[in-house]
């Protein structure tokens, strides 16, 4: 994260990553670019992101469908076609690059230094076989334990996980289990080889709001429990207020904001935050206001705006003179630990955010 | 289960019986409408009146319909008299009208032929075809797909009558005779023998339904590999392997298995076409004969095996179904 | 050419028709029946054994040999019949049951015959027939023996006779025994009242006796060619003992007959083989035809036809056993190569193609129209829609070349036998249709029949005469379509294709039902167009005939018979009498094909190697 702007030629947004400097942190993003090859053109659904996580730390990513999300967490597992799909930039997780590594490396570190919750456990959960099964499938397949003892451990962490009477669930298919079990299987099963990083995509979206709570609270004491990373995506910002310790705004690929909770979500300097956040419902707000969302469409991937990706959105882009259409923002440290991409000068969106937008958050 | 299995077993016998029952109709009442008694067919050259009454009345042709039929069906579970020295045991199907055998013996005789012909085919098949189905479905439109697709194509859309003729102009009458002098050996007089004249009609059978089932593989496998929970298996960090044959495959093979019964169960009553090429004497051609000749008893016997061969298979694969997915219930 | 096979339900059986000189008919098809052979009596010479047409082989026998041992391998499109001789009426399957059951005569075989009448198997000779040909008696030869090792005697022929009668349970197989041995004569519906057979009836067959060894018939009307009755397989012998148990008589004796030929069954599955293998109780020295040559026979049934031929040439098989003929693809074959033409036949059969005009559908019932039809029908077109010269051969009479006293007339001559319009025409005025008239043919819808008609309709449109065409299953043709003289005449069939082959190859049982209008059944019909129904001299003629005391005196009413029924009531339209080319493996020999239907004849065959 360095202070001084490259020139837009030789790169675009994100922090230079000198490939020679040594990771600085447990998990290391350095700006990451997944492009898939099409038909219809390059798709660029990650193009240049960095950010880091520590050990017992919750990384939040947010921004709508499309900006990236889920397809960062794949690079992240080493779970795209390698075949199809062109990565670049640098994943460096305890020590060991991703990328660079081979893939049978990189498959041995999933499910025991990695592991990922998906959405929807219905279908992330093989139809046909028990749920003990295939907890105790994760096991064995890097530790190497006889039948018994991985059903013991499939038991065990089922009870982790507060399913009552896991003896007898743990022979129970899938669809024997509420939405709510269902998902606490899935944490079971992706914690059973003690991940010092577990990713959690979307994992609360499918469940009622009052399972969300217990979920959240589950992943907290697995954290506890294996002093684990976790990076959460979702778009859901009252779990991220509930869970993560820093955030990171994606937009189109990028990331538009990134820092820590006090920071982005009262302090947010991106016009794209402001929305995000205005967006939200609040309990406490007056019922006579009205939602705001954010104008606009998300944008192709394959024929990202120019310039910067949010101007055709952005309510304070024409401020700029025509820059924020000809030049990509670069993530800049607006405050110790906070970063911004944005064409507004940083006292310019501070001023805005305090005199506009903040009263009507 | 177990409820279920009953309920579906009666509906089969219902099944059954109502196909019994259509079939003696339209082979007693269709004459009837022609204005000729059916005896006539089998009273011998210019039958005289007294001949064809005696024929008639020797045949049961001249009871009403309800009591022969009453006679056919008691004697399927009792067996029947036809007079003395001609017992029938049960299950009896009657005597056949052109050369007076017991048609019971006469379908059971020519079953083993349709047994060897599905079994062998089916093992080849099922195997030949899923495997190219895998294979294709990992190489989606590589050279490999697309050829055995292409392949595919042929094997579908080519009668077994013209591969069925081209294999014995090839190899039993022409140039290269591996396969010289065709004809069906019973596998418990000479297992080596039964096995070398059915490897044609096996191999163009099979190429036939292979190609279906390389097609439904692949796309069964296809659509499967897209699923969520095969990503889970990958972020599990299960090799590859696994991943396609344990979670992927078992996830596809399942309506290919359901497919797989049935079409051994059609195949066993009909396989008439493979039969008529290669001559083999079984039930298929057994039918095609007595119905051209109008032997009612032994049109009606075949045509009982053939549909309880289909509903038998329709029930195992039912259940079959639910014992391959967990998520089938039936209450 | 419609081959018929032999099907019960009325449809016909081939019979050799033989004529063609030995000098070889190789003008083929008008060649072999105009040239005629034999005319009036055949006690003459009749020539050889038909086949010898070019380029066929001209061998007879052919490929005779005399060695002795072996499996003959014979294939067959069908199943038997029947396995009991007195139920079985396929023409090959008498050719098969002759090795098996003898009986008191036989026909001659083609090769060696010198004349068509029966010469003797079990009797010591062939008698005439006393009291006007009521009174016929045979004398057993001694040393005859059932497969089991007991005597046959006269009882045991009486017995078979006997047999017939119970049609309850013996059915399916001729019924000229119960037909003339009735006591009292035959019942209006053709059955016996006053005898029910051994099964039902305490006392035995009144109408045959037995003394000694000698067994003597009482017909109940004159009939002079009861010696041809005497070599079906009604006479056949069977053990009381064997037919009177539950498990093994009555319709159960189908698969426990008794033999008296040179083999025996070993083995029968219907549909799928039957295995002859030597009888140890046959004394060749009471068998003056048969050679027993082969040690075993080995008869696969229902095969395919093209495979069959294929079999054949590759020497898996040694011959098809039901003598139709090869497939259309295997003549053409067999055409381009030389070698294959040296193990080759083309036999004539005693099958006759004609057409059938229905009296009782007007205006058919009038002679001119029918008449008008008969100089009308091109008859090279008939043969071309057949299949051409080595599948037939253009007639004019009814009866085929081969029957005895066959006489070669043409009563409605045209050129080329190609039809002729102003002389149909000049009928059709006659008949008060100068302008022609509608009427519907009918045939099968099958084989080459479909052609026939269309050539037909041809014919009749150039006289003014529309016909819609209908064809019908085969299955049921015979017995119900055009079986079923009201039927015919409700749904206004004017003419039928059909086919005719005699029982033997002698008038009576040639012409019996397809020309006496006596009988006309109500179903199962063979005499379709009633013809005579309005003429009492054709059973006059009949009756005449069968009550001459000499052949040939007999045979001279029946050639006035024949041209009567074309001639002057122009019942039905003779188009050709049937061929069939056959092919046989390289090792069987002779090779003759039977004298009254065609089948290569089995008594004296062969293999070596």
């Amino acid at each position: 994260m360095s202070n001084t702007p490259e020139p837009v030629a030789a790169r675009d947004a994100g922090a230079p990553a000198l490939v020679s400097e040594a990771p600085r942190a447990f998990l290391d993003v350095r700006d990451l670019r997944v492009h898939f090859p099409t038909d219809d053109g390059l798709v660029k659904a990650v193009d240049g992101l960095s950010f880091t996580v520590e050990r017992g730390k919750t990384l939040a990513i947010v921004g709508e469908s499309g900006s990236g999300k889920s397809v960062t967490s794949l690079a992240i597992m080493g779970l795209h076609n390698r075949r199809r799909t062109r990565l670049s930039g640098e994943i460096w997780l305890d020590g060991v690059e991703l990328i660079g590594s081979s893939l049978d490396d990189v498959r041995r570190m999933r499910g025991d230094r990695m592991a990922l919750i998906f959405q929807d456990p219905l279908s992330a959960l093989h139809p046909f076989y028990r749920v003990g099964a295939q907890i105790a499938e994760a096991y064995r397949i890097h530790n190497d334990v006889s039948k018994k003892a991985a059903r013991d451990r499939a038991i065990e962490l089922l009870r982790l996980v507060g399913i009552p009477q896991p003896d007898r669930r743990v022979d129970d298919y899938p669809h024997q289990f509420s939405g709510g079990m269902r998902q606490r299987a899935m944490i079971a099963m992706a914690v059973s080889c003690n991940p010092s990083l577990l990713i959690a995509d979307e994992p609360t979206t499918a469940l009622d709001v009052t399972v969300q709570a217990q979920i959240i609270e589950l992943m907290k004491e697995m954290q506890r429990e294996f002093n684990s990373a976790i990076i959460i995506i979702t778009h859901d910002l009252g779990v991220v207020a509930d869970i993560a310790d820093d955030v990171v705004v994606m937009y189109a690929g990028r990331a538009m904001e990134y820092g820590s909770i006090s920071d982005v979500f009262y302090q947010p300097e991106h016009p794209y935050t402001w929305g995000l956040l205005g967006s939200v419902t609040r309990l406490d707000g007056d019922r006579a206001d009205r939602l705001q969302p954010i104008p606009g469409n998300p944008p192709s991937l394959i024929n990202v705006p120019s310039g910067c990706p949010f101007h055709p959105r952005c309510a304070y882009g024409q401020l700029n003179g025509g820059r924020e259409r000809e030049v990509v923002p670069l993530l800049e440290e607006s405050s110790p630990g906070h970063l911004v991409a944005c064409h507004l000068a940083v006292k310019e969106r501070q001023r805005i955010f305090r005199e506009e937008v903040s009263t009507t958050l | 289960m177990f409820r279920y299995i009953v309920r579906r077993v009666i509906g089969a016998v219902f099944v059954l019986w109502l196909i019994s029952l259509i079939t003696f109709w339209l082979f007693f009442t269709l004459p009837n409408i022609l204005g000729a008694n059916p005896a006539v067919l089998f009273a011998g050259r210019s039958p005289t009146p007294a001949i064809v009454a005696a024929v008639s009345h020797h045949l049961g042709l001249d009871q009403p319909f309800w009591t022969q039929y009453w006679h056919f069906l008691s004697g399927i579970f009792v067996g029947r008299n036809f007079g003395p020295g001609q017992n029938c045991p049960a299950p009896c199907l009657g005597f056949s009208f052109i050369n007076g055998q017991p048609v019971w013996q006469e379908i059971i005789s020519d079953l083993p032929v349709d047994i060897s012909l599905a079994v062998g085919a089916a093992i080849i098949w099922l195997v030949a075809g899923v495997s190219i189905g895998i294979l294709s479905a990992l190489r989606p439109r590589s050279i490999f797909d697309r050829a055995a697709m292409g392949v595919a194509l042929a094997g579908v859309s080519l009668p077994i009558y013209f591969t069925g003729l081209l294999a014995l102009s090839i190899f039993t009458f022409g140039p290269i005779q591996i396969f010289p002098n065709l004809h069906f050996v019973g596998f418990t007089q000479n297992p080596i023998s039964w096995a070398r004249n059915l490897i044609l009609p096996w191999l163009c059978l099979a190429f036939l339904y292979a190609a279906l089932y390389a097609r439904l593989t692949r796309a069964q496998m296809l659509e499967t590999m897209t699923e969520d929970y095969i990503r889970t298996a990958r972020a599990k960090g299960l090799p590859e392997r696994t991943v396609i044959f344990k979670h992927a495959l078992r996830s596809a093979i399942t309506p290919i298995v359901t497919i797989f019964g049935l079409d051994v169960g059609i195949l066993l009553g009909s396989a008439v076409l493979t039969e008529q090429t290669f001559s083999l004497t079984g039930i298929g051609r057994l039918a095609i004969q007595s119905i051209g000749a109008r032997d009612l008893p032994v049109v009606l016997g075949v045509t009982l095996f053939a549909a309880f061969f289909v509903v038998v298979a329709n029930i195992l694969v039912d259940i079959a179904y639910a014992y391959l997915d967990p998520r089938v219930q039936y209450s | 050419m419609q081959r018929q096979w032999l099907i019960r339900g009325g449809a016909l059986l081939s019979a050799l028709a033989l004529g063609a000189s030995a000098c070889g008919g190789s003008s083929g098809s008008n060649g072999n029946a105009s040239k005629g052979g034999s005319t009036g009596g055949n006690s003459g010479s009749i020539g050889t054994l038909a086949g010898n047409q070019a380029p066929f082989s001209s061998q007879s026998p052919l490929n005779p040999g005399t060695q002795a041992g072996g499996t003959l391998n014979v294939g067959v499109r069908q199943d038997v019949d029947y396995m009991d001789p007195a139920r079985t009426y396929y023409g090959f399957s008498w050719d098969l049951h002759q090795l098996i059951n003898r009986t008191l005569l036989q026909l001659p075989v083609g090769a060696t015959f010198s004349s068509l009448a029966p010469i003797p198997d079990m009797a010591t000779s062939v008698p005439t027939g006393q009291d006007s040909n009521k009174l016929w008696t045979y004398t057993l030869k001694s040393g005859i023996k059932f497969q089991d090792g007991t005597p046959v005697t006269v009882a045991d022929v009486k017995y078979a006779v006997e047999r017939v009668f119970a049609t309850d349970v013996i059915n399916g197989g001729p019924t000229y025994l119960i037909t003339f041995l009735c006591p009292g004569g035959p019942n209006k519906s053709g059955g016996c009242d006053t005898y029910k057979g051994p099964y039902k009836s305490k006392s035995g067959l009144s109408t045959v006796t037995t003394s000694g060894n000698t067994i003597t018939f009482h017909l109940n009307q004159p009939f002079s060619e009861w010696n041809y009755v005497m070599a079906e397989f009604g006479t056949s012998p069977v053990e009381k003992s064997v037919d009177q148990k539950a498990s093994t008589g009555g319709a159960n004796y189908n698969l426990h007959d008794q033999a008296t030929g040179p083999y025996k069954v070993k083995s029968y599955v219907p549909n799928k083989h039957i295995e002859l293998v030597r009888n140890s109780q046959w004394d060749k020295s009471t068998d003056s035809v048969r050679t027993a040559l082969p040690d075993a026979i080995n008869i696969q049934t229902n095969l395919d036809p093209l495979t069959l031929d294929k079999d054949i040439i590759a020497n898996n098989i040694d011959f098809d056993l039901g003598g139709r003929g090869v497939q259309p693809a295997t003549l053409s074959q067999l055409l381009h190569d030389p070698a294959l033409l040296k193990r080759a036949l083309d036999p004539v059969l005693g099958s006759v193609d004609y057409l059938s005009i229905m009296q009782q559908s007007p205006p058919f019932d009038n002679v001119d129209c029918r008449k008008a039809v008969e100089l009308i029908v091109n008859k090279q077109t008939q043969l071309d829609a057949a299949g051409g010269k080595y599948v037939g051969g253009i007639i004019s009479t009814m009866a085929p070349p081969t029957l005895a006293g066959y006489k070669n007339y043409d009563a409605y001559p045209t050129k080329n036998s190609e039809g002729d319009v102003a002389k149909a025409k000049a009928e059709l005025a006659k008949c008060g249709k100068p302008n022609g008239f509608s009427t519907t043919i009918v045939g099968v819808n099958k084989g080459t029949t479909p052609q026939r008609l269309t050539f037909l309709q041809q014919d009749l449109k150039s006289i003014g005469i529309t016909a819609q065409i209908k064809t019908f299953d085969g299955a049921t043709y015979y017995s119900s379509t055009i079986g079923i003289p009201d039927s015919a005449k409700k749904n206004g069939y004017g003419i039928a294709v059909a086919g005719w082959g005699p029982d033997w190859p002698a008038p009576y049982g040639y012409y019996s039902a397809i020309t006496d209008p006596r009988k006309i059944l109500p179903q199962g019909n063979s005499n379709y167009g009633e013809c005579g129904i309005n003429d009492p001299q054709l059973p006059q003629l009949i009756d005449q005939a069968l009550s001459q005391s000499t052949p040939d005196a007999a045979y001279a009413l029946w050639n006035q018979f024949d041209q009567r029924v074309v001639g002057t009531d122009a019942c039905d339209v003779p188009l050709d009498v049937g061929k069939a080319p056959m092919i046989f493996s390289n090792r069987i020999t002779n090779v003759s094909p039977s004298l009254y239907n065609g089948v290569p004849d089995m008594r004296i065959m062969g293999v070596s190697g």
